[in-house]
């Protein structure tokens, strides 16, 4: 086609198609930032939360409401004489942390990113208290984490999955339902289809996490959501993420949602 | 399956097979017996060995051990030992009593590679040994896990 | 740094029959577990639990890889003399740790 024949009708026509596309990409907010949606509804696919706690044996439930010889327990006292030598300097006393630990994991302006408590508290003792860094699974770490968990024990969860906490949700969510490893099963489908039936003799739970830092008979000491998510993997076959992975920080928001108001538990014991 | 049938179906099965495992067990247990107390006067009054029937896992179970004795200066529990005969290590732990003891009772949470039964033994200040025991099924046997 | 938890009832009065629970920190290694490369993992246990009220010897056990980790250990004690009550757990590898707890039955 020669350029002498374009017509003017034409010409406008083609422009008006390209306006009319600019204008519905406009409408549907492609160039926006997240921070100006509004939050979407997520549909909970379980119709009733049930704790990691119903799926134990008697003997084991037992141990864990024994104020006494709850192993985890022994890990709460380190964590709070550990507080009382490092933390009370610019906290003031544990007690007054209650109300801390549900809301985590959150985004935290000096990492950047949206970490977990163990991770935070590990930011504070290395930036703060200027202590030498420990790894994820160190025993003050977790002793430090499950002592402020445990002062919001018999509360919810009450994480914040707008804002700067939505990028970190959708990537949970979506590592719950994606398949992975030999086996190429999703969390969703142990935890979610499978809840209740028995999978080599256990009954399966529903994944949640709210007894966490928990003390697991199997592994006969204090561990980690992570150390968990970890044995998980492994178990179908994957290959599993460091501990502190932003994969498992992200996977424990959506878990802390999907808690609804399930309360906190920890320290629990576990099979 | 639920947990009842479990342990029904499990029962049963210790049931049929204890004449052969029993064979074992009791013949670990005879002989530590022997090696530990030689001729001793023994009998099987008066020890009650409280475990779950059935336990989820090994690495912790509930024992307690209970002896009638008037625990006095001139009869007393001076012993009790804790013994499980299909553990790599049969001989779990030693207790010593006295008169200020005042009840001859311990508890205490040990770990078992398996069903067996536990046998408690006590020995009392002047030689004799009462004995006791209590059967217990394992469906995740300690002593044989992994590290993740 | 091993911790320990102590239970003595309150309220205690001379002639009662007293339960003592104890629970301690300590992996009780059995020395049958391998780790992830399949090399077996030493033995290191507590060997010894001893409890003393003033200087005389109350209680004690020897205890063995069957023991659970973070051996949880309870008995009694007839409430006569007051006193101090000392606690000693030790183990391999020169592992000891020490507790005291006043004992005071009431009259």
């Amino acid at each position: 086609m020669a350029l002498r024949t374009w017509r003017p009708a034409l010409l406008i026509r083609r422009l008006s198609y390209i306006a009319g596309i600019l204008y519905l990409v406009a409408c549907s907010g492609i160039s926006e930032p997240a921070e100006h949606h509004q939050p979407v509804e997520f549909e909970r696919t379980l119709t009733e939360v049930r704790s990691g706690f119903d799926y134990q044996a008697a003997e084991t439930q037992a141990l864990q409401q024994d104020d006494f010889a709850n192993p985890g327990l022994l890990w709460v006292d380190s964590g709070r004489t550990l507080w009382a030598s490092e933390c009370t300097a610019c906290h003031g006393e544990i007690d007054a942390m209650a109300g801390i630990a549900r809301r985590y994991p959150k985004f935290d302006e000096a990492a950047a990113r949206v970490i977990n408590l163990n991770q935070r508290i590990e930011l504070c003792r290395t930036q703060q208290a200027i202590l030498p860094a420990l790894p994820y699974e160190a025993e003050e770490r977790l002793a430090l984490t499950v002592a402020l968990t445990h002062l919001d024990q018999g509360q919810p969860f009450a994480v914040d999955i707008t804002g700067k906490n939505a990028a970190a949700f959708h990537r949970g969510r979506e590592y719950f339902y994606t398949r992975r490893g030999q086996m190429n099963l999703a969390c969703h489908h142990c935890h979610e289809v499978n809840a209740g039936k028995r999978l080599r003799g256990e009954a399966l739970s529903q994944g949640q996490p709210t007894g966490y830092p928990t003390y697991r008979l199997q592994w006969q000491t204090l561990g980690s959501l992570h150390r968990r998510l970890r044995f998980c993997n492994a178990a179908l076959r994957a290959a599993p993420f460091d501990f502190g992975a932003q994969e498992y920080v992200d996977l424990e928001l959506f878990l802390a949602w999907r808690a609804a108001n399930l309360p906190l538990e920890a320290p629990a014991v576990r099979r | 399956m639920n947990r009842r049938q479990l342990l029904v179906g499990s029962a049963s099965l210790m049931i049929l097979t204890r004449p052969l495992r029993a064979d074992t067990e009791d013949k670990l247990f005879d002989s530590w017996l022997s090696t530990q107390y030689a001729n001793q006067p023994r009998s099987h009054e008066g020890v009650t060995v409280t475990l779950p029937a059935l336990a989820e896992n090994g690495n912790s179970v509930a024992l307690t051990v209970e002896v009638q004795s008037p625990m006095q200066p001139d009869d007393y529990i001076q012993t009790i030992d804790v013994f499980a005969p299909l553990n790599p290590v049969p001989h779990l732990g030693r207790f010593y009593l006295n008169p200020a003891t005042g009840i001859a009772k311990v508890s205490t949470r040990i770990r078992l590679g398996g069903d067996q039964t536990v046998h408690a033994v006590a020995a009392t200040f002047d030689g004799r040994l009462l004995l006791g025991g209590a059967d217990i099924v394992v469906t995740e046997a300690a002593c044989l896990d992994f590290l993740i | 740094m091993a911790k320990a938890r102590i239970n003595i009832p309150r309220n205690i009065r001379r002639g009662d029959l007293v339960e003592i629970k104890t629970l301690i920190t300590h992996p009780m290694e059995t020395g049958f577990r391998v780790d992830s490369l399949g090399v077996k993992i030493p033995r290191n246990i507590l060997t010894q639990f001893s409890v003393a009220l003033n200087d005389t010897l109350v209680f004690q056990a020897d205890l063995q890889p069957g023991i659970a980790a973070n051996p949880f250990i309870s008995f009694f004690l007839r409430a006569e003399q007051s006193g101090q009550l000392t606690f000693t757990w030790t183990g391999q590898h020169g592992f000891t740790h020490v507790e005291t707890r006043a004992f005071d039955p009431a009259p």
